[in-house]
Order: C-alpha cells, then structure tokens, then sequence
C-alpha cells in the first residue's frame, strides 16, 4: 500500500513536470513542487496509518468557546 | 486562460447544481424538525439580500474577481492574508464533500469496497474537469441539467401516494427558537456557499449581469430544495428523518408503482451529478486563489497537487458520519457565516465608501 502511494505519486509527478518544463518558468514548478511534496507526505503518512492533527477539533474549540455549547 | 467563455444559462445552471449539491441527499435546515421548509424559504429571502450585496461588489470592479478585489479594497497584505483565509474554508469545505460522498458510497452504494478505490476515481475526474476548464464544465452541467432537473421533479411526484400530510401538521410546535436555528443552518450551507461563484468569474467574459443569473439561479435552486424536502418530510415523517442520514434513499426506496420500484438509483446519479460539480466549483475556486495570491496567471497547473490534498484531508476532516452531522449542523453555520457573511460585508463598505470618494 505504501509503495503503491509512492509509484503513483512519483508516475504523476513524472508526467507533470514535463508538461510544466517546457514553460520555463521556474515560479511555477517551485509552487508545483512544494504543494505536492506536501501532499505526498500527508498521503504516506495516512498510508501509514498516523494519526494525524485535525483542524476541525481547533476550529470546533473556537466556535464552542465563543458561542457556548448549543444545541 | 483568460478566453474561457460561458453562457449566461451555463452559468445559472451552475449555479442550480451547485446548491442542490448535497442538499437533496441530506436536507437542509434539518434543526427546525418539521419545519425545515418554512425555514428555507426564510433563509432564500435572507440569501436574495446576499446575492444582491455581491452582485453589486462584482459590478463595481468589472472583470475582477472576488482575490482580486480584497486586494485592491484591503491593500496587497491583508488582501492576500484575507484570500488565503478564503482559499482555506473553501479547501475545507470540499474536503467536507469529498467525505459525504466517500460516506455515501461506503454505506449505500458500495459497502464491501474500501473506500479508497472509488474516491481515488472520483479525484481524478475533478482533477481532469478541472485541468479542461470553466467551459467543458458549463457545457457539460448544461447538457445533464435537463435529465438532473427533471429527474428531481418527476420523482417526488410518484410518491403522492405515500404522502400525508399530517405529517406535517404540529407547525410550529417547537416554537421558533429551532425553526430560526434551522433558517440559519440553512442559510449558510448552501444557500451562503454562492460566494464561491465570485471567485471564478472573473474569467467569464459573456455575462453582463451577473445579478439575474444568481437570483434566478437561487430561486429555481431553493425550489428545487424546498420540493425535496417537503417530500422526504411528508413521505417519512419527523421522527425518521431527524434519525437518518441519508433521507432522499429512503424515502426514493418506498415508492413502489407497479413496475417502477428500486428507483434509488436516480438518487445516486443526481447526488453524483450535484456533488461532483460542486467539489469542481469549489475546487477552481481554491485553485484560482492559491494562483492569485502568488502572483500566477494560471490556475490550471495547481489542479493535481491541491486535489490530492484535498483528497488525503477528507480522509481524517472528521473521524465518522456522525461527527460530520454535528459539525454541519451546529457549528458550520458559526463558522461559515465568518467567511460568507462578514468578509463580504466589509469589502463591500470599503468598496462603496471608495466608489464615493471618488464619484465626488
């Protein structure tokens, strides 16, 4: 499982970055770059199967915090 | 980039399907019990206001979008601190989808698959649609309406028979309190979301008035809603309806006309159709901002890294189907009232003290 995530990012990436090559433009691919390495680290780690911080749990203490428990 | 054109009727289709999104499925304005209808309509006549206060911020910077307006009105910092607040709730809120429609397809459609195949299928479709443009879109909503709109009005039709209308009869008996509770659950989710639809159609080059393709657009939508859920009340009653999650399946389950049974199937392709072009219209969205607010012209090469994150998000956004119940009904209408309400408002003061000054 943890392979297939690996082979299927780096087959994705392989075909993107030729289309982003021809562009020449090097803002782009740095964007493109940082966003999915992100994103494939998110993935691996979900294939691992850690538990990952949650920001709706944040967002719900908030909105409890201001608005008192209701309902 | 900047050529995508869309018709006017595209985009009041668009429109229509964004907002039955994932109400026809689960229902709206579901803390008013058996008032939820009445709380619609007071929550449509609360988004007609809505509607008209963006329209009138899309007209007085024509040709803009809603990034690069908070720019212009806030100034280069806070407009882009502001878009990335934006970017971020509407990243959310398709993570949000993407997890109903992965419930969805675990509980009722698919239920011995892991989740994962179907969701990776349905990620790629957004990523394609989204790397094909605005206008494969439109034309693609506009060549399924016909079959989504009719299908949403025939089918509620064919369960008069079960219909009863006592069901409906204790009106009020909550009092007020859960029935404003419900128009203003109902107000933000779906009717607020339409502020996405300022964030895309800067590239839209065709419409004039964007103020009569989102009134109609809100009120054919609500409507549609409305029927909706008048029919799963009817047909279900009160009690099962606040215990379900998926209302439309069950009450779509019941009607049995001669040969016309099992026509749950209809259910799942117009939650389908809905669903996946409101993730596309929220993620374009997501994609437009992510590309303004570092300066790029264009949204398109951004499609595949912000989907995939989207899609690995609505595996741990909310732990279980009973959670994102909770979340949806009681706090998402704080949340988002924040972003669709408040942020709106304030550009527009800003931008109609600016038009003044210099008017004068």
């Amino acid at each position: 499982m943890f392979l297939l995530v690996i082979i299927s990012y780096i087959i994705v990436i392989f075909f993107e970055t030729f289309l982003l090559l021809k562009e020449k433009n090097s803002g782009k691919l740095i964007l493109y770059f940082s966003l999915i390495i992100f994103s494939m680290i998110i993935s691996l780690l979900l294939a691992l199967g850690v538990q990952l911080p949650n920001p709706s749990n944040q967002i719900k203490d908030i909105v409890i915090s201001i608005f008192g428990k209701s309902n | 980039m900047k050529n995508e054109v869309i018709s006017e009727r595209q985009t009041t289709i668009l429109i229509i399907l964004f907002l039955l999104g994932n109400s026809l499925l689960i229902g709206s304005g579901n803390n008013a019990k058996q008032d939820a209808w009445i709380a619609i309509i007071i929550a449509i006549s609360y988004s007609i206001i809505l509607v008209l206060m963006f329209s009138k911020i899309l007209s007085l910077y024509p040709g803009k979008d809603l990034f690069d307006i908070l720019q212009i009105v806030m100034g280069k910092f806070l407009g882009k601190i502001l878009s990335i607040l934006m970017v971020w709730f509407f990243f959310h809120d398709a993570s949000l989808i993407f997890r109903i429609i992965a419930d969805f397809t675990n509980t009722l459609v698919f239920p011995d698959t892991p989740v994962v195949f179907p969701m990776i299928f349905f990620a790629m479709l957004v990523i394609w649609g989204l790397k094909a443009g605005i206008e494969v879109l439109g034309r693609w909503a506009e060549f399924f309406s016909w079959v989504i709109i009719s299908i949403v009005i025939i089918v509620p039709l064919l369960s008069i028979t079960q219909m009863d209308i006592s069901r409906l009869k204790p009106i009020l008996s909550n009092g007020v309190g859960p029935l404003l509770n419900g128009a203003f659950s109902s107000f933000t989710y779906p009717f607020g979301q339409i502020i996405v639809f300022t964030m895309i159609f800067s590239n839209i080059s065709k419409v004039k008035n964007y103020k009569k393709a989102f009134i109609i657009g809100l009120l054919i939508g609500g409507a549609l809603i409305i029927l909706t859920v008048l029919r799963n009340l009817l047909v279900l009653g009160n009690g099962t309806v606040s215990r379900l999650y998926f209302h439309s399946t069950m009450a779509v389950s019941l009607i049995r006309l001669g040969f016309l049974q099992r026509l749950e199937m209809t259910v799942i392709i117009v939650f389908l159709v809905c669903a996946f072009i409101k993730v596309s219209i929220a993620s374009f969205a997501v994609c437009n901002g992510i590309s303004k607010v570092f300066g790029f012209d264009d949204y398109k090469f951004i499609a595949t890294p912000v989907i995939l994150l989207m899609l690995s998000f609505s595996f741990f956004v909310t732990k279980s189907t009973m959670e994102t119940q909770f979340w949806i009904s009681n706090i998402w209408p704080y949340y988002s009232s924040f972003f669709e309400v408040i942020i709106p408002l304030i550009v527009f003061i800003i931008a109609e003290i600016k038009n003044k000054k210099s008017a004068i």
